[in-house]
């Protein structure tokens, strides 16, 4: 039942995904036919500093209860394919079990690298980023609410109390995958997709980190995945 | 374009490895059942078999049924009550008609202190009992002779071994 919920769960979430991919290689596309080939030999490439913020987060914060938080992404370009990443978020996550029910608040940094495979007609800033992370963050877990797990023969038990366990951090390495897309003068769309390895995590005495912010769900071998999708803005400082 | 389509096939593969949650189903041990081994009273290391025993818990309707209690065992394995400190258990020997024997109801109970543990995301919490006491209802014909814990502060954290011995 779980288990059927959650693959049409991911199937919704991978059609999702593969209709943003063509989405974006389809903007790709108009914008090389909307754009004239300079003749230039000296064509110089623009360097600056672009900064966003992921776009579904604060929308879906704002209709549910569960989820709370946004983040702040920029990049810097160092060289021609090679761009120093940061991402700066905050999440307060409400996670339902079978069994209990917990909140996961805290901030995360993400700092590292990203490398451009595409390449670019002249003139054009589009990427296919390959990069690397290294995320931290400082969080709490608070259990809301659990019930015994016992044989359904006897009555079951509830407990209520909220017990919280603050001041707690982890840290991870994170491999990214993703497409960035000019599709206005200097603004850029972006998605993608993480894969997550927990390097190590504070441990709470009577429960499990089983949701990190910028991690987001622990998975039971310490690995984990997540996405965002972004707008952001190029600022250009100079050419190179 | 090969380079593009080799890194999104990357993409879709490791999508689709995620899919299959292998914390989704509990395999851990949950809360454990308390484990009653049954000894002869005349001979006190001697295992002693029971039959058509019946499990009744005080304050819960039904009886316990569970395919090793019905038959001839020398142990059973029953739940404790969780939403108290102490667990009532009926334990009927039920009698033959056709021998002319009736059903003797004797009642034990068990009191313990809980301890609440947590197990993992698709298990939850278990808890378990530190402290467990055993005692008998005197009744002008008990089958039970006597109860006792297998130690001292006895911890009722696993199925794997006996906690409590009653003798009859």
């Amino acid at each position: 039942m779980i288990l059927n919920k959650l693959l049409t769960k991911m199937e919704l979430m991978s059609k999702y995904t593969i209709s943003i991919i063509l989405f974006f290689t389809c903007s790709a596309l108009l914008a090389q036919l909307g754009k004239s080939a300079k003749d230039t030999t000296t064509y110089k490439d623009r360097y600056g500093l672009r900064v966003g913020i992921d776009v579904v987060r604060p929308i879906y914060s704002l209709f549910s209860d569960e989820m709370n938080g946004f983040e702040i992404v920029g990049d810097y370009r160092v060289s021609k394919r090679f761009y120093v990443a940061t991402e700066l978020g905050y999440r307060d996550q409400t996670t339902q079990e079978d069994f209990f029910n917990f909140s996961t608040k805290g901030q995360y940094i993400k700092v590292g690298v990203d490398y451009n495979a595409y390449k670019n007609w002249l003139g054009m800033e589009n990427m296919i980023v390959v990069g690397l992370r290294y995320g931290f963050s400082t969080f709490s877990q608070s259990v809301n609410e659990y019930t015994i797990n016992a044989d359904p023969f006897v009555p079951v038990r509830t407990e209520t109390d909220n017990i919280t366990y603050d001041g707690l951090s982890g840290h991870w390495a994170e491999l990214v995958i993703g497409l960035k897309v000019e599709v206005l003068h200097n603004v850029f769309l972006g998605v993608s997709f993480r894969g997550n390895t927990l390097i190590s995590a504070q441990k709470p005495d009577n429960f499990k980190n089983l949701y990190i912010p910028g991690f987001e769900r622990v998975f039971v071998n310490n690995n984990g995945f997540s996405f965002n999708y972004t707008v952001s803005y190029l600022i250009p400082l100079y050419r190179k | 374009m090969r380079k593009v389509l080799k890194i999104l096939m990357f993409l879709l593969i490791l999508v689709t490895q995620m899919s299959c949650e292998r914390d989704e189903i509990c395999l851990e041990d949950i809360t454990p059942k308390l484990i009653i081994r049954f000894y002869n009273d005349n001979i006190p290391t001697e295992v002693k078999s029971v039959i058509n025993l019946k499990v009744n818990i005080e304050g819960i309707e039904g009886d316990y049924s569970n395919e090793t209690i019905t038959i001839l065992t020398d142990s059973i394995a029953i739940p404790l009550q969780i939403a108290e400190n102490r667990t009532s258990f009926i334990l009927t020997l039920q009698g033959d008609e056709s021998e002319g024997t009736e059903d003797n109801l004797d009642t034990i109970t068990i009191s313990y202190i809980q301890e609440d543990i947590f197990v993992s995301r698709s298990c939850g919490f278990k808890t378990i009992f530190n402290d467990s006491n055993g005692s008998l209802v005197d009744d002008d014909d008990n089958w039970i002779k006597n109860i006792e814990t297998v130690n001292d502060s006895q911890q009722i954290i696993d199925e794997n071994g006996a906690h409590v011995k009653i003798y009859h």
